[in-house]
């Protein structure tokens, strides 16, 4: 490592004196069968323990298993060995007390701005009347104040992801988990959905975790960058980021900034993602 | 006086009886839509014929003598006008049915051309290859084989296949030189169109199954024979009626079916009734079917494979239900 | 306005070829001799229109009435599916027209055997696309509904079927033209009521004046149905981007 990097990596399962993990995640595996017999594993014994209110960033180059490796923690699929545990629950099953974004925003067609924020209620089996107001204000804190009664195909890209940002926020969930839910956006307004993420999360004091294939990104919101190799999905090293909160949009301009970029594309070059 | 009072009474207690008798409901399908023929029905009715023998008719329109048939053998109406040929057909293969009476006893099948063709026999046809527009399955087009072979014309004539609506407008076009179908049917229509045509019957040609009968089914018969007889003596006075007020028909049918055209159904019935006698029938009342054509129909029917087995021809027909006979 | 104006262009090219051509009455009347038969016949008309209306919305909405569960089943129960698809796509390819005489026989002269032929032949559209709609989800949207603890009949009311409008319409478009053609067979082959009865009366008499003065009634009556349909969807589907005003 050169001299001017003064990034150290850390452990990925030692959350040093912030108190007990939130999200245990242990020997993590996933293969997936192939069409013609072949087997892929996606994950490699992943070891990760994600302390409360932490925003943690899994980052790597595409087909890495990062998308797997959410997807597990959330229950959506089931591990091939290892497991997750997420507070006190063993997670064997979708777990519901989540907030979802995808990269596609998946809101429905049928439904205004209003209707697609309460569908979380709906989903559930719950009255979604009583949180309308609520779903107004969360509304109106993303920027859309007036949008409440458009349809999807009213709004541009970056209204619908704030949308479903919304969405799978409106019943206060403890834990956000987040798959390159700006990807599909141009780079001011990712770059501008990535300010607001983090004044959301600051106030709200959630677990994020956070997937994504920009290192900028993963450097500029979180408190721990998970730095994962190519296929099989392993853990390369995790870098606790030192920036001060809140980080202004200029933070990219600073040294320490730089010096956690540069970090980490070295560990790509390293890995021959980059070369 | 007090005698003739009485006499009063009982007469309009008798009239009023019968006033009040309910009307036996009767349904008869005839063998295809309202055309100039049907109307001897309909003036029966509007005379009150069958009201006067407690007989209230309903007269449905059909779609081709083999399904107004098997209709009738399911007994969904009772009575029905089939062609004979299809009939024979249809009983041979089990279907329950038997002709009461006949109408048309005279083959109704022809070919027809136009008059411009000159042809006055079977064996004009001989030369020149000519086309003859046909449709396959037709009662017509069933017996043209026999017609071919009894007129030695097997061979030498090209038969053209096409849906039965096509048959007049292709000979009108001229992509075929005469056609198979009913012959009263088609000479008022090709009249009416410009072409004035006439008709080599198949009876010339010695090919003669009877035309339109009565029908019914079997066990109609054994139920309710006296209906069956109502209803053949009936047809009698429906035929003389119409033979009689053939313009007074025509206004009934029109009554029914107003966008017929009156001058091509007026010629329509007429030529019909040139098909309720033969030579066979001569001297017997309408309704009278022969035995001996009704044998001989089943020769033919049996050679061109329309009827498998040979049976007594008492199955076919029945003449017990006919007035006068 | 443009609607009017190209069946107006219809109508010139066609009285101009029946002049230019010469064309006999018996094979194409000039569209005036048409019009005339139309008022002329107006009562037969309206009467037999009405028999046909009914014919096609009860083979129709009969056809909707299965096809719909039906499609809802197969894309439910995976192997209710494998029964029950094959046999049906087989019977499609039978002809109903070939059935059609047959029905008149079983069934009578009625009601009945017209709109069982109206609804064998609006069915199969409805079906396949109901079922095409139903799976027509992106499985992102099926994830996001678990991880949001729906069941799967939740999952399937609230997001599959919304869904799948859209292309259930597209079905039911297609069925509407196919129950007309239907309802028409029907009536052509065994029926003494109805726009079919009154065509095969007008062509067994050479009445072409009024044979297409049928024709004409009955494509107003397919397209009156159409666009009935298409307004139902205008209602229920409006924020689909096939209601949505194209941009000048």
């Amino acid at each position: 490592m050169r001299r001017e990097d003064a990034v150290q990596a850390v452990s990925a399962t030692d959350l040093g004196g912030s108190g007990s993990a939130f999200i245990r995640v242990d020997g993590l595996c996933k293969t997936f069968a192939a069409q013609d017999g072949s087997v892929t594993m996606a994950v490699d014994s992943v070891d990760l323990h994600i302390g409360a209110a932490e925003f943690v960033s899994l980052l790597g180059p595409s087909g890495c298993g990062k998308s797997t490796l959410l997807s597990l923690i959330a229950g959506l699929i089931e591990p091939s060995g290892g497991s997750v545990d997420i507070g006190d629950v063993r997670v064997a099953a979708p777990y519901t007390n989540i907030g979802i974004v995808f990269q596609s925003d998946l809101l429905l067609d049928w439904r205004t701005v209003l209707g697609n924020v309460l569908v979380q209620f709906e989903m559930r089996g719950q009255d979604p009347r009583p949180h309308a107001a609520r779903a107004r204000a969360l509304i109106a804190s993303v920027g859309l104040a007036g949008f409440e009664s458009k349809y999807p195909w009213e709004l541009s890209g970056g209204m619908r992801q704030r949308v479903s940002l919304c969405r799978a926020l409106i019943h206060d969930p403890p834990l956000l988990l987040m798959d390159e839910p700006f990807g599909a956006l141009d780079a001011l307004t990712r770059e501008q959905l990535q300010v607001d993420l983090q004044r959301i999360w600051q106030s709200s004091r959630k677990t994020v975790v956070f997937v994504t294939h920009s290192i900028g990104e993963a450097v500029f919101l979180s408190d721990r960058v998970v730095v994962m190799t190519p296929r099989p999905g392993r853990i390369r090293e995790v870098l606790r980021i030192d920036l001060p909160r809140p980080r202004a949009i200029d933070v990219r301009d600073t040294a320490a900034f730089a010096a956690n970029v540069r970090h980490i594309n070295h560990l790509f070059q390293d890995m021959g993602v980059i070369h | 006086m007090l005698r003739r009072l009485i006499q009063i009474v009982l007469l309009s207690v008798f009239v009023a009886a019968a006033h009040a008798q309910p009307l036996e409901k009767v349904t008869l399908r005839l063998d295809w839509v309202n055309s100039g023929y049907h109307a001897i029905w309909y003036l029966a009715i509007d005379r009150g014929l069958f009201k006067a023998e407690g007989i209230d008719l309903e007269v449905l329109e059909g779609r081709g003598s083999a399904v107004v048939a098997q209709t009738v053998g399911n007994a969904s109406v009772m009575f029905g006008t089939s062609d004979t040929g299809a009939v024979m057909g249809l009983i041979s293969q089990g279907l329950p049915i038997r002709i009461v009476g006949g109408y048309l006893r005279q083959s109704p099948f022809a070919l027809i051309f136009p008059k411009k063709n000159n042809w006055t026999s079977y064996a004009d046809l001989a030369k020149g290859n000519p086309r003859i527009g046909m449709s396959p399955g037709s009662g017509a087009a069933v017996l043209l084989p026999a017609v071919l072979k009894a007129t030695n014309l097997e061979g030498k004539v090209q038969l053209v296949s096409m849906e039965p609506a096509a048959k007049p407008t292709a000979l009108l076009e001229g992509k075929v030189d005469a056609i198979e179908s009913f012959d009263f049917l088609q000479v008022p229509l090709l009249e009416a169109n410009g072409m004035p045509s006439a008709t080599l019957p198949f009876a010339k040609a010695g090919i003669n199954v009877p035309g339109l009968s009565l029908i019914t089914y079997n066990d109609m018969i054994k139920k309710n024979p006296a209906l069956v007889r109502k209803m053949v003596g009936l047809m009698q006075k429906t035929i003389e009626l119409g033979r009689k007020e053939p313009d007074a028909a025509i206004d009934s049918l029109l009554k029914r079916a107003p966008t017929l055209k009156r001058e091509v159904v007026t010629q329509v019935l007429k030529l019909s009734f040139n098909l309720l006698e033969t030579e066979a029938t001569k001297g017997r009342p309408l309704g009278w079917m022969s035995p001996q054509v009704m044998s001989q129909s089943q020769d033919i029917l049996i050679q061109y494979g329309q009827i498998k087995a040979r049976q007594p021809v008492e199955n076919y027909f029945t003449n017990e239900f006919v007035p006068g006979s | 306005m443009w609607s009017a104006g190209s069946f107006l262009l219809i109508f010139v090219a066609w009285d101009l070829a029946v002049r230019l051509f010469e064309i006999p009455p018996y094979l194409l009347p000039p569209p005036l001799v048409v019009l005339s038969a139309i008022a002329e016949h107006w009562g037969t008309l309206g009467v037999h229109t009405i028999w046909t209306t009914l014919t096609i919305l009860a083979g129709f909405f009969a056809a909707a009435a299965v096809a719909i569960p039906l499609a809802m089943l197969i894309v439910v129960s995976p192997t209710l599916g494998r029964l029950i698809y094959p046999p049906m796509v087989a019977t499609q390819a039978i002809p109903k027209i070939a059935l059609a005489p047959l029905f008149s026989v079983w069934f009578g002269f009625g009601m009945m055997p017209k709109v069982a032929v109206a609804f064998l032949i609006a069915f199969f559209p409805i079906v396949i696309d109901t079922i095409v709609g139903l799976r027509n989800i992106e499985p992102g949207m099926i994830q996001l509904a678990r991880s949001m603890g729906a069941p799967p009949r939740r999952v399937f009311l609230r997001l599959r079927l919304p869904n799948a409008l859209p292309m259930i319409f597209g079905g039911l478009k297609v069925a509407s033209a196919l129950a007309v053609v239907g309802a028409l067979t029907g009536e052509f082959v065994g029926s003494d009521k109805g726009l079919g009865y009154v065509l095969m009366q007008a062509s067994g008499n050479l009445n072409t004046a009024l044979l297409f003065a049928t024709l004409v009634v009955l494509s107003v009556v397919a397209m009156v149905f159409f666009y009935a349909v298409e307004l139902v969807e205008r209602i229920l589907i409006p924020w689909h981007v096939s209601q949505r005003a194209h941009p000048s």
